[in-house]
């Protein structure tokens, strides 16, 4: 049987792109940068929506967030839909801005990066959020990553840590962003959210491993994994081909792609 | 259809076929018929396979055993040898890289970090004048430069190497994560034209389309780090890139070729 090819394969879905951001960081050269060359990129790729959170906003600077999400969501519209960052060191101020805005911008829940603010994700510094979320039923996309690393300060972000959590906030819907980072984790993360309905999972990030897809509908089911990139940070084109390459259904992959984001942050466009 | 030259293709690990004596035959005979599927597949018409077990156990051992595999039999096919300072007092330099030549030997890769010695130590200097009159490529890591362990190199040292052999072609992958080290590879870039990137890993937006833009397509080698990621993933990237046909046919295949048509054995 001919081999299709990548583009035709391609032209099979549309996509939500479930873990973006727009902005820079600090320890890498973006030569280049801007913002319109991401979106430009993600249109060229048949994107539909992105979920999208300000780097700047991640790095501490909340009122900057807000001044940059005014800025594009004019420039870019219903394309994006916002994710307002909790930064636990300003708990109060974090869910005053959440607040103030989630019903004034496109907005698709709350974003923590636990590692910046070195606390674990069980920290009690979380709760007011985790409170917060559970409340309003606003889903948490929280970084992840394996405990088995180089980098120390990312078992901050082991997503085995809200085991605790969750036994506390048994309704909290997270997304597990980038469910963990690296292949070798992925069946604990897996085990973890087949025992907690509200959790989900995404692979963007820098680990492309296929047969993780296939795995999570073996053993947790549908309606679990959604595509997610980490533009600019990485490259839509890996991540597509990671799915692409997966031993899964067409109908599972459009799931994977759309309609599983689709339906954890209601944008109310399954397909 | 774009044709592809992968300069990183491994074999071989604690648990692999080459790397053990365990199996029979007919097993090796189904793995090599998985390697030349792959390959077809995926379109890869020439590859460097380097040996895992050179690496992790013994650089002459799994350099020889790669040699002794059936995989010479599979069609353009070649291999890269772990390049080890032992080399200078196990071996008469000159023939011993004449003779890896005769023997379809076409990329020597360096792991001072992993095997634990200095880059432009004595005998390093001794190999590198060789393989530098040879024009023979050499393909370095740059995580084997990360002294510190937190992803700041010791570019000095692989600049101590780009500035003295000139005449080397010199690949440099840094395994994942090449998103974060464009401020190391611009400059040597610009300073050493002797120098190339393999691709795999670089991660970033539009980052092979950006150092298409600043340095040229000549500048970029195809590799897909293959088993430790997927072959797709970055066949893929290229056949998707946003730049034209040609700067493709460059980085997937011609770049390679020429610096391996290039070398000069005597």
């Amino acid at each position: 049987m001919a081999k299709i090819s990548i583009n035709e394969e391609l032209k099979k879905f549309k996509f939500i792109d479930s873990h973006m951001h727009l902005g820079v960081a600090a320890n890498t050269l973006y030569y280049k940068y801007s913002d319109d060359r991401v979106i430009e990129i993600q249109k060229k790729f048949n994107v539909e929506t992105t979920i999208c959170s300000q780097t700047i906003g991640i790095m501490g600077d909340l009122d900057a967030q807000i001044e940059e999400i005014i800025k594009n969501q004019k420039k870019f519209g219903d394309f994006i839909y916002w994710q307002l960052v909790y930064i636990a060191e300003q708990s109060e101020k974090s869910l005053d801005i959440i607040e103030k805005y989630r019903n004034k911008i496109n907005f698709a829940g709350i974003k923590i990066y636990s590692v910046g603010s070195e606390l674990g994700l069980d920290d009690k510094k979380y709760y007011p959020l985790w409170e917060y979320a559970m409340a309003n039923d606003i889903v948490v996309a929280a970084h992840t990553w394996s405990p088995y690393t180089e980098n120390p300060k990312q078992f901050y972000s082991n997503p085995l840590l809200l085991e605790s959590v969750l036994k506390d906030f048994t309704n909290l819907k997270v997304l597990l962003v980038h469910s963990g980072g690296k292949a070798d984790f992925y069946d604990e993360v897996i085990e973890l959210v087949r025992k907690h309905d509200t959790l989900y999972m995404d692979f963007s990030g820098d680990c492309f491993y296929p047969p993780v897809f296939k795995k999570v509908l073996d053993r947790v089911g549908k309606g679990k994994s959604l595509f997610g990139t980490d533009m600019p940070m990485m490259d839509i084109r890996y991540h597509l081909s990671n799915v692409i390459a997966a031993d899964i259904s067409d109908e599972d992959k459009k799931d994977i792609f759309y309609n599983n984001a689709a339906r954890l942050f209601k944008l109310d466009k399954v397909y | 259809m774009i044709k592809f030259f992968d300069v990183n293709f491994w074999i071989g690990s604690s648990d692999y076929w080459l790397s053990s004596d365990l199996y029979n035959d007919k097993e090796k005979q189904k793995d090599l018929l998985k390697i030349k599927e792959k390959l077809k597949d995926n379109d890869i018409r020439k590859v460097l396979v380097t040996n895992k077990l050179a690496l992790n156990y013994d650089w002459d051992v799994g350099n020889g055993r790669l040699l002794n595999s059936k995989l010479s039999k599979i069609e353009n096919l070649y291999y890269s040898f772990v390049l080890n300072p032992d080399i200078y007092f196990k071996y008469d330099i000159n023939n011993y890289i004449k003779k890896a030549f005769q023997n379809k030997v076409r990329l020597f890769r360096v792991f001072p970090k992993k095997q634990l010695f200095y880059i432009n130590d004595f005998y390093m200097e001794k190999i590198f004048d060789v393989l530098s009159e040879k024009k023979f490529p050499v393909m370095l890591d740059l995580k084997q430069f990360d002294i510190t362990g937190a992803k700041y190199f010791d570019i000095n040292v692989v600049e101590t190497v780009l500035e003295k052999y000139q005449d080397m072609p010199v690949i440099m992958e840094a395994s994942l994560k090449q998103c974060m080290f464009s401020r190391y590879f611009f400059p040597l870039l610009e300073k050493f034209e002797n120098l190339y990137l393999e691709i795999s890993g670089l991660l970033l937006y539009d980052q092979i389309e950006l150092y298409v833009e600043k340095f040229g397509s000549d500048r970029l080698i195809f590799g897909t780090n293959y088993p430790n990621l997927p072959i797709e993933i970055n066949t893929n990237r290229i056949i998707l890139a946003d730049i034209s046909g040609e700067d493709k046919r460059n980085i997937a295949f011609n770049n390679l070729n020429n610096i391996i048509e290039g070398i000069e054995i005597g």
